[in-house]
């Protein structure tokens, strides 16, 4: 139940979500959700203890929705946590699925930038 | 020299703090002048080679944060600064303007600058441009400009390749394209200052000054290590935000940090039938100058990563980009903003909180350059663009590029920047300015800054230049004072 565990969970979803029908080949969740956690601890620090603190509600609002944690849910219940949050009326929830999606785009592409 | 120890540095004559383009013009002015001068700088000392343009891995090497930073508004506006010996030289496209004549007039009324005009700021440029040859494309443009231009000929505005800070090799891509590398700090203004006998010491953060008798304190950490410099004059060049943020560290509050602004840019993607990107598509310095938004139009990053990212929000998807990348160009809007920020240093934390509020100028801008930039696209034969807005997502005709809203939605999520300035602006009108004309912070002596924060607003075009002649300006009028 570590903070690395849900980050891959993000990252899964993401994946699943916008790149499985792509035919790319993209690195291994895990090696991204690696350097997702590099990126974040380098962040401003007034934005990366609200950051943490966010990811650790998002984790837990899928216990509201779907009776589980974020990062033990399937793949579809993951994709509706992240389309709350995505539809938000709240600029925060919006601003945080755009984060991660964002990273995980320029990570999971970055391997022929050209 | 570069520093290797700090612990073994005595006093010095003057200590620059950021090795940007402020920081490196006015090293390399004051040491080839003879003084003592040493160049602290936060981040690390890398060759302009280490890693590749514009990827992932410069991101981490070379920007602060890994280039994710939020200015704290509604919306919260991304923004990205470097962070290593040559500033945002180093990552940067390189686009090449002077400020603007009315903006020149502006600032020099308003806020009261002395002996200050496009006259007066003449061999500032000048000087700039020798060393650094500020270059358009020798011969054909990226396919990306050229359809920029295209699209702007049948729309009837100007566009034109703006020149870059950059050296064009002999070599040409597959598309007849001059390969060019950028001419940043480390290229040229850093080489002439330690070739003047300056001291380098990278990896260094200044935390905070105090006046000494005569002279001033620097405390910093290098590496791990506390360390402590003793100068008899300092000029601050740490950037848009971290100059008031380490004056107010320093306790002086003046003016500092409460007038940010920044140039915020919206971005949309065009696709077009036959193939228009590839590998290697060199950086496409074409601007239009959108007199009815107050904007600037010109062309984006297109790597599969940035076009992807470019496409969150759209039907089309990042997996659009993937599958099309060779037909997708992404392009940008970018407004000249309004001084609506502010940069608070808080106590405990290292970095300031930074603030900005999005006006309904700016809105309105970003909104009307989206819509002319589209209806440019359309013209110059784009199958479609991706809007990223929720009222016309896409557009696929003029007339859907008319419909488009005349504003950005205040909630909009894509707003970011790469352009942060005018946080302690210069001038004598006291109740506004930091510093006086020559970057002289008030009521101190021995301390000024030169850099980016004290342009008195957005010049609305890229600012470099701007930048580079000022501090030339100021470290001349050092050396005369
Ligand atoms: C991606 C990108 C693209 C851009 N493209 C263009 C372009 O095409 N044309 C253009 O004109 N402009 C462009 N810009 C903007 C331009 O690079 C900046 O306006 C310019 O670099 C600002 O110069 P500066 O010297 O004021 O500050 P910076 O270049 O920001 O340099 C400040 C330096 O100070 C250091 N520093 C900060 N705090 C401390 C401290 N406490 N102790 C020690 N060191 C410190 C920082 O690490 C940094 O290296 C771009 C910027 C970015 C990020």
């Amino acid at each position: 139940m570590s903070y690395q565990n849900i980050i891959i969970a993000i990252s899964d979803a993401f994946q699943c979500e916008h790149l499985q029908d792509a035919g790319v080949a993209v690195p291994a969740n895990d090696t991204i959700a690696a350097e997702i956690i590099g990126a974040q601890r380098s962040m401003p620090d007034y934005l990366r203890l609200p950051m943490y603190l966010m990811t650790w509600y998002f984790d837990m609002s899928g216990l509201v929705r779907s009776g589980r944690r974020f990062q033990s849910l399937d793949q579809e219940q993951k994709l509706g946590c992240i389309n709350a949050w995505r539809n938000s009326r709240i600029g925060t929830l919006r601003s945080f699925v755009r984060f991660y999606e964002s990273l995980f785009l320029l990570i999971a592409l970055q391997e022929d930038i050209h | 020299m570069i520093v290797k120890d700090p612990a073994a540095l005595g006093p010095v004559e003057v200590a620059i703090i950021g090795s940007g383009p402020g920081g490196s013009v006015v090293a390399a002015t004051l040491a080839k002048a003879g003084k003592n001068v040493l160049l602290i700088e936060e981040g690390a000392n890398l060759p302009q080679d280490s890693c590749q343009p514009f990827s992932f891995e410069e991101m981490k090497q070379k920007y602060r944060a890994g280039g994710i930073a939020a200015a704290v508004g509604r919306p919260n506006v991304a923004y990205a600064e470097a962070s290593c010996v040559g500033g945002g030289s180093e990552v940067n496209s390189g686009l090449y303007h002077r400020a603007p004549g009315d903006v020149v007039d502006e600032w020099a009324h308003e806020f009261r600058v002395e002996d200050f005009s496009e006259a007066s700021l003449e061999p500032h440029f000048v000087a700039c441009e020798a060393i650094l040859q500020p270059a358009s494309y020798p011969n054909t443009l990226p396919v990306a400009s050229q359809l920029l231009r295209k699209g702007a000929e049948a729309r009837g505005m100007a566009s034109n390749d703006v020149p870059r800070l950059v050296r064009f090799s002999d070599e040409v891509d597959e598309q007849g394209v001059t390969r060019s590398t950028r001419f940043s700090m480390t290229e040229s203004f850093i080489p002439e200052f330690l070739a003047a006998d300056g001291k380098l010491l990278s990896d260094t953060r200044v935390q905070r000054l105090r006046k000494q008798g005569h002279n001033w304190q620097i405390s910093a950490r290098w590496r791990n290590h506390k360390v402590k410099i003793d100068a008899e004059n300092i000029f601050i060049c740490a950037g848009a935000i971290h100059s008031p943020a380490l004056l107010q560290r320093s306790g002086i509050r003046l003016n500092a940090g409460q007038t940010l602004s920044l140039q915020p840019m919206v971005k949309l993607t065009a696709e077009f039938a036959e193939p228009v990107n590839y590998p290697g598509m060199g950086i496409a310095g074409e601007q239009i100058r959108d007199l009815n938004s107050d904007c600037s139009l010109g062309c984006a990053i297109s790597s599969r990563a940035h076009l992807a990212i470019n496409l969150l929000g759209t039907d089309a998807g990042p997996a659009h980009a993937v599958r099309r990348q060779s037909h997708l160009i992404s392009y940008y809007v970018m407004a000249r903003g309004c001084t609506d920020g502010s940069v608070r240093a808080l106590p405990g934390f290292d970095d300031p909180l930074v603030s900005y509020r999005l006006s309904q100028r700016e809105l309105g801008n970003l909104g009307r350059g989206l819509k002319a930039l589209a209806g440019v696209l359309i013209a110059a034969g784009a199958s479609c663009v991706y809007t990223g807005l929720q009222k016309q997502p896409v557009v696929e005709n003029p007339g859907q590029a008319e419909q488009m809203p005349d504003s950005l939605e205040p909630g909009a999520d894509s707003v970011m920047t790469i352009h942060l300035m005018a946080s302690c602006p210069m001038g004598e009108a006291r109740n506004r300015t930091a510093v006086d004309s020559w970057g002289k912070v008030h009521g101190q002596s021995g301390l000024y800054l030169a850099d980016v924060s004290t342009l008195c607003s957005s010049p609305g075009v890229n600012p470099q230049g701007t930048i580079m002649a000022l501090a030339r300006r100021n470290s001349e009028h050092f050396l005369r004072a």
